[in-house]
């Protein structure tokens, strides 16, 4: 029941917002235009919620997606550049990108796996360090408007919708898959929800860290190059901002901090929600200062929702003062 | 002489539920000034609730305490030591950073104007270690100390506020034997200036050297009060007696058939340093093999170690004559099961459902080339249920909303689909209520049946 209600308010949220828009902004909001930009938004979003909702399972959020975003961005602007625009080098640029950001995500992986970090500091750490390589790499911006593949990869449409959506709906399809139909995808949550039992049923716990990273990695790699398309030039602050807004987009979804809990339907939600609040609080013009704060509001608003309503439905008291006594471990 | 001493605290007809297992059930119990009282029964006799209770941090159900003859309310921990009582816990609380004197006066800061008064401070804790001859420094830092100093780091904590009773839940559990003989020095002459002991171990001989006497708890009931003052003093085998009860000779009984088959397992001079040494046992096929002995004897760690969870620092372990392997992986593969007696942090992942925890040990049924197959995890779920009768029988329900018997049951079943040839139990039962535990029994029984070896410990 209570579950029935939590997931009914999320709709709810949802819907609140569109028909607050509908009553004060129809003529603004409901445009073709409007509603591609949420729908981009959503799909940046998107993509790396997906992957962070991995990291977000096993250990804690991946902060530095921003800076793989950047690094993506890079990789792949500069070898398209450098090769002459083609479309071969447009292919190969891309695939580098993603190659480039699933390796800064093993390389984390393995620190917070191996020496037993917290995954927030290591994350953090090299958002700096990604920034750092992103500005050295690009001295100056690095503008790029050939292929044309590479300019619709960020500003084409089909059948009048993005493509940056086609790629978001491809991804989540490919997350949807990985998290709740592999092997790999249930050993993230073995080894979120309960390490030793894990560990004491032969699961490893390295690959897992690690692949979940590089699979953070190549999501904002991904991200990154989708937004280099857009925007036709390669810029080190690109993704600036991202990385929070992820991360809110993931807490929203339902994801824990590495106790095994989240859904990829979550990281979807979650995006989609982040894009339209975004949205509603630029058209319904709110100042950008204000929306900063409304959004730093929502993350604990949020966090305090889920908590209660996981403890309601778990039957346990959900504020600690009044937590009752039913443990029964130490009987003894 | 005893009968003169006064009695210090009383506890009358004490009785406390946790949802609806009741597990003190109308406890007369009592201390007087300056004895050392200890308190015996097998794990989950109560023990661990009762001084819970005396400290304020279970409520009671019924029952009443009596402070020095006056009824008190104990509420919380702070009415707890508003009435002198202190507890020196199992895992030390103290703050490695600090200095012994501002460890104890944690909380109760002598101060004027708003500044501390370390001096004084310092001469106040002074003053206390040289009454009873502890043999610390005031000024010294914590992390200095040995796990013995430490401890006695915590006993001052108690002697500060003026306690006249002193829990001690386990003391000698972390301490070696020498410094286990510096505490029961300190713990005499606690007593003989008057402060009463309440004294918790597993370990029978420091019992029964230490206590004036000793209180006996079994499934919640008091046994037997044993004084030494008595005629004949207090004889160990009366107070063992009391603590397991008659219910040793009715107790389910097996028709011990010592092993005809293969050996399945062959330990040879087995010890990891510290823990357990020399160890030599077989097991062979549809044999159970029980492994006794109080805690801290090394059997868990034993079974650890030849799992491969713990290393081993010499001898060898041959599994089906081929030497084991140390990787967990590789044993599950060749068909060894471990079950952990910390169900809770190392039995299963509470927010998945059954049948994703039944396939944890074994992914290559449920899948192929790493994609799962949701048919092959049902059957396999479903088949598990069946056999060990879960209940409520639904593979999409999440462990955690299982009663402790039918999660013990779920951990116990994917081991049991495995078809393990050799299953390395830990401890089976802990916190599992009567009728899950002879189930339990039953399937491991089955198993040994159906030709795995079975090492048990109990």
């Amino acid at each position: 029941m209570q579950k029935k209600i939590y997931k009914f308010a999320k709709v709810f949220i949802i819907v609140a917002m569109l028909i607050w828009m509908a009553v004060t902004s129809f003529g603004s909001f409901y445009t073709v235009s409007n509603l591609s930009s949420i729908l981009m938004s959503a799909a940046l979003l998107g993509i790396m919620a997906c992957g962070m909702m991995f990291p977000l399972l096993v250990s804690g959020p991946d902060l530095s997606v921003s800076g793989a975003m950047a690094v993506g961005g890079m990789v792949a602007v500069k070898y398209i550049t450098s090769h002459g625009g083609t479309t071969s080098s447009f292919v190969t640029g891309l695939l580098l990108a993603l190659l480039a950001g699933a390796l800064i995500g093993a390389v984390m992986g393995a620190a917070i796996h191996y020496f037993n970090l917290p995954s927030f500091i290591v994350t953090l750490a090299m958002q700096y360090v990604l920034y750092g390589a992103a500005q050295i790499g690009l001295k100056s911006k690095v503008v790029c408007s050939s292929p044309e593949l590479f300019c619709k990869l960020g500003n084409g449409r089909l059948f009048g919708f993005p493509i940056p959506v086609y790629v978001f709906l491809v991804f989540v399809v490919l997350t949807v898959f990985l998290m709740h139909k592999t092997v790999f995808g249930r050993k993230s949550f073995m080894f979120g929800g309960n390490r030793k039992a894990s560990v004491l049923c032969g699961i490893k716990g390295a690959p897992v860290a690690i692949l979940v990273f590089a699979y953070s990695g190549m999501a904002a790699a991904l991200a990154g190059v989708i937004m280099a398309a857009m925007n036709q030039q390669a810029s080190a602050t690109a993704g600036t901002g991202y990385d929070t807004n992820v991360l809110l987009a993931c807490v929203l979804g339902g994801g824990s901090m590495g106790e095994g809990i989240g859904s990829a339907g979550g990281a979807v939600y979650g995006a989609i929600f982040v894009a339209l609040l975004n949205n509603c609080l630029r058209i319904a013009s709110v100042p950008s200062l204000y929306q900063e704060m409304i959004v730093g509001v929502l993350i604990i608003a949020a966090m305090a929702f889920e908590n209660y309503f996981k403890a309601k439905a778990s039957g346990m008291h959900w504020s600690r003062r009044k937590k009752k006594v039913e443990d029964t471990r130490d009987f003894a | 002489m005893a009968e003169n001493k006064e009695i210090l605290l009383r506890c009358s007809k004490i009785v406390k539920e946790f949802s609806g297992n009741r597990v003190l059930d109308q406890v007369d119990f009592d201390i007087r000034k300056g004895e050392v009282h200890s308190l015996c029964g097998e794990n989950g006799a109560g023990k661990s609730t009762l001084i819970k209770i005396i400290s304020g941090i279970y409520p009671k159900d019924d029952g009443v305490i009596y402070i020095n003859g006056n009824p008190v309310d104990i509420h919380s921990r702070q009415d707890s030591t508003a009435n002198g009582i202190a507890v020196v816990y199992q895992e030390l609380s103290v703050m490695t950073t600090l200095t012994v004197a501002e460890n104890i006066m944690a909380g109760k800061e002598l101060t004027k104007f708003g500044f501390l008064q370390k001096k004084q401070m310092n001469r106040r804790v002074q003053d206390l270690i040289d009454k009873y001859d502890l043999g610390l420094k005031a000024t010294q830092r914590v992390a200095e100390l040995s796990t013995a100093g430490r401890q006695v780091v915590e006993i001052l904590k108690a002697l500060i506020t003026d306690a006249s009773l002193i829990i001690m839940d386990e003391p000698t559990a972390s301490l070696s034997y020498k410094e286990s003989e510096a505490l029961f020095k300190i713990i005499r002459s606690l007593r003989d200036n008057g402060v009463s002991i309440l004294y918790i171990s597993h370990r029978l001989d420091e019992v029964y050297m230490l206590s004036d006497r000793i209180t006996v708890l079994r499934d919640g009931k008091l046994v037997g009060v044993f004084d030494k003052e008595a005629e004949g003093g207090i004889k160990p085998d009366e107070v063992i007696q009391a603590m397991v009860g008659k219910s040793l000779s009715t107790e389910r009984q097996k028709e011990l058939t010592p092993g005809s088959g293969k050996v399945v397992l062959d330990v040879r001079h087995l010890s990891h340093r510290g823990y357990f040494n020399d160890i030599s046992l077989q097991v062979h096929e549809g044999e159970i093999l029980g492994i006794g002995g109080l805690v801290g004897a090394g059997r868990t760690e034993l079974l650890r170690s030849i799992f491969g969870v713990d290393p081993v620092t010499a001898g060898e372990v041959t599994y089906l004559d081929q030497p084991i392997s140390r990787s967990i992986r590789q044993n599950i593969k060749s068909g060894i099961g471990f079950i952990s007696e910390d169900r809770r942090s190392e039995g299963f992942v509470p927010q998945l459902s059954v049948e994703q925890n039944a396939e944890m040990i074994n992914f290559g049924a449920v899948s192929s080339f790493g994609v799962l197959s949701k048919a092959k995890e049902r059957a396999r779920a479903k088949k598990m249920i069946e056999e060990v009768n879960l209940h409520p029988a639904d593979p999409k329900y999440k462990v955690a909303n299982f009663s402790g018997g039918n999660q013990q049951k779920i951990v116990v079943g994917k081991w049991l689909i495995h078809n393990c040839k050799l299953l390395l139990i830990d401890e089976p039962t802990v916190g599992v209520d009567v009728g899950a535990k002879s189930e339990i029994y039953k399937i491991i029984e089955d198993m040994a049946a159906n030709g795995a070896a079975v090492i048990i410990r109990q």
